[in-house]
């Protein structure tokens, strides 16, 4: 015998509703919403049939599976694919050439790809870029710092198809000054307004690896669609296809958290005429869709500088460059004494 | 011949010096009200006529049970009734500074006479002095209070002695805040500027940051809008006096009488 437990959640902050047999409604402690059962219920069945449409990823490659490969780095255990490649091949995490040949099946085939459009030397230019203008950077590190590897790699992404909706009310406000006598007078006017409305998304980008770093995946975005093509292993030679090792429904936390907060932002920005509106309640109703599986190129560079490895990633598309640059702590002092002591003397001749 | 004229000159100074220093009084402290000990009020009057003689300006305390037996006016009337009833000040232009206590309504008024009392008893030196003993008479304080009004005397008699008669320009308090704010202003307006300078410098050398939204791959940069509602609800008022700044230029605003004034409640 199995048994269910549902906690009900208020759909305005996620807090736990009680039943209240005072009202006969569900209440929130937390946000002070209540609700009845039979909306509570539908919006919970709403929910649970709002999963991620995932019927269309395949495992079928067809032909194309024929000459490609499956690899793993018996080093940090990244999974690799790709189509046979001339040469031996390395790791492109960390670089390890030991990596180990697979028999390649029961993988999903991506069902687009984005081929590089950036050669490498290019990428190795964008670097020297992404070093311009910026004054607390070591000049040791602009001089001395070498590539100490630049690897292409087709990062696996899900996309997510979905239409978000949000009902948000604010607390606003316009003001106005004016002087009756002797007197300064303030009047605020108060309104409650309330915004009801829908954003659709197409193909949202998530990474679906688990080593490439989230943040860097994000900053090197956004790809240009226009040059999505339908998947063909022909894109592959030359570069490694990391395996996804997040799935779908895993990864879909991050796509529902920027759907969600862009509606809200959207909805916000029709918030107009005010001086001030204070969002007061949100209610974010997710209607997810399809999920497709793609391939996006990045370059990924690496530095090393004083015994510290400095990773860049590079849009392999659009050469957006993405990367933390180290601080010459001198630099940032003598800039810090050097403002402070103009401003400190301009201030003190004026104030004197 | 020499000499007599010498003594005869010797003669006359020490004869008028005695009479301007001894001039008769007719008191310094008239506690009516039975506010002070017969101890306190002898000392309150000593330092009074000590502090009148160095400056040449009578400096006096009235305590009154009710102030409209010697005037129905007002405060200020009743200390200008009693100035005058009691032939107070010193020298020719009878130069002098009264403080009276009321303790019917707990009324006090500060009244000053004679062209030095003027100058050294500005419209703002007077506030200043009440400023200071208000808290002790507040609290019932009365000695103290009488030793708060004669402290600041001095320092008031003093200053208009240094030809910088208390104002608010010349107000060592204030002068002593003005220059911390300065200084305040010229250490941390640098390091809040430096700190801007350095951060957005800083904030250059970072590329990499998680994104919270998608709007890039909205299908349409605005949203469909079901439902927009902007209902106003109320109106709230919030009133400020404005502070005119009338005594920016300083000074004594005398009445016709020839007396000065501040008074009110402590």
């Amino acid at each position: 015998m199995t048994t269910e437990i549902t906690n009900y959640q208020c759909p305005a902050c996620t807090g736990p509703l009680h039943y209240s047999a005072e009202t006969g409604r569900l209440e929130c402690d937390y946000c002070g919403s209540s609700y009845t059962a039979e909306e509570i219920e539908k919006r919970t069945a709403e929910r649970k049939t709002a999963a991620w449409d995932t019927g269309s990823l395949q495992q079928d490659w067809g032909g194309e599976a024929e000459g490609m490969h499956f690899y793993t780095c018996p080093s940090c255990s990244a999974r690799m694919f790709g189509r046979d490649t001339e040469g031996s091949i390395c790791c492109p995490y960390c670089g390890n050439p030991a990596v180990l040949p697979e028999q390649f099946s029961g993988l999903l085939r991506p069902d687009w790809i984005i081929p590089f459009s950036v050669p490498r030397s290019e990428a190795i230019q964008a670097l020297q870029n992404h070093y311009r203008g910026k004054i607390l950077l070591p000049s040791e590190f602009r001089r001395r710092n070498h590539i100490e590897e630049i690897r292409g790699i087709y990062v696996p992404f899900w996309l997510y198809d979905a239409r978000a909706e949000a009902d948000l009310s604010f607390h606003a406000t316009r003001t106005m000054t004016t002087v009756e006598g002797d007197y300064e007078v303030t009047r605020t006017q108060h309104f409650h307004v309330e915004r009801e409305g829908s954003l659709t998304f197409e193909k949202v980008p998530v990474d679906a690896s688990e080593r490439m770093p989230d943040d860097f995946m994000d900053s090197i975005e956004p790809y240009d669609y226009s040059a999505l093509e339908p998947f063909r292993a022909a894109y592959l030679p030359g570069f490694l296809a990391e395996r996804y090792d997040q799935d779908a429904q895993e990864c879909a936390e991050r796509a529902d958290l920027r759907c969600g907060n862009s509606v809200c932002e959207a909805l916000r920005e029709t918030v107009i005429g005010y001086q001030t509106a204070a969002e007061e309640h949100r209610d974010v109703r997710l209607h997810r869709g399809k999920v497709s599986y793609a391939l996006l190129p990045v370059w990924i560079l690496t530095t090393k500088w004083k015994g510290r490895t400095y990773m860049f990633a590079m849009n392999g598309q659009t050469g957006r460059m993405a990367g933390d640059l180290p601080v010459d702590r001198k630099k940032f002092w003598l800039i810090f004494a050097g403002v402070y002591a103009v401003t400190a003397l301009v201030l003190f001749l004026f104030l004197n | 011949m020499r000499q007599r004229l010498i003594l005869t000159a010797f003669l006359c100074l020490t004869a008028f010096v005695p009479v301007q220093a001894e001039e008769e009084q007719p008191f310094h402290v008239l506690d009516e009200a039975g506010l002070l000990t017969d101890v306190e009020e002898d000392e309150l009057s000593s330092q009074a006529a000590e502090i009148s003689r160095e400056y040449g300006c009578g400096l006096y305390m009235v305590s009154v049970k009710d102030y409209t037996v010697y005037a129905p006016g007002s405060v200020t009337e009743a200390a200008i009734a009693l100035y005058q009833g009691y032939d107070l000040g010193m020298g020719q232009e009878r130069n002098g500074t009264l403080l009276l206590l009321s303790m019917a309504d707990r009324d006090y008024a500060i009244v000053s006479y004679g062209n030095a009392a003027h100058t050294a008893f500005t419209d703002y030196a007077k506030e200043w002095l009440a400023d200071g003993f208000l808290d002790a008479f507040g609290d019932d304080s009365w000695y103290e209070g009488f030793g708060q009004y004669l402290d600041g005397s001095r320092t008031i008699l003093r200053m208009a002695a240094e030809d910088t008669p208390l104002e608010k320009d010349t107000d060592p308090a204030r002068l002593r805040t003005a220059q911390m704010m300065r200084t305040a202003v010229i250490f941390f307006v640098p390091l809040a500027a430096a700190l801007a300078v350095t951060m957005i410098l800083k904030s250059r050398m970072k590329s990499v940051a998680m994104k919270r939204e998608a709007r890039h791959y909205a299908v349409s940069g605005r949203p469909e809008i079901s439902r927009q509602t902007d209902l106003y609800t109320h109106t709230t008022e919030v009133r400020h006096r404005i502070e005119r700044n009338t005594g920016s230029s300083g000074g004594t605003t005398v009445g016709g009488s020839g007396f000065s004034s501040h008074s009110g409640k402590f």
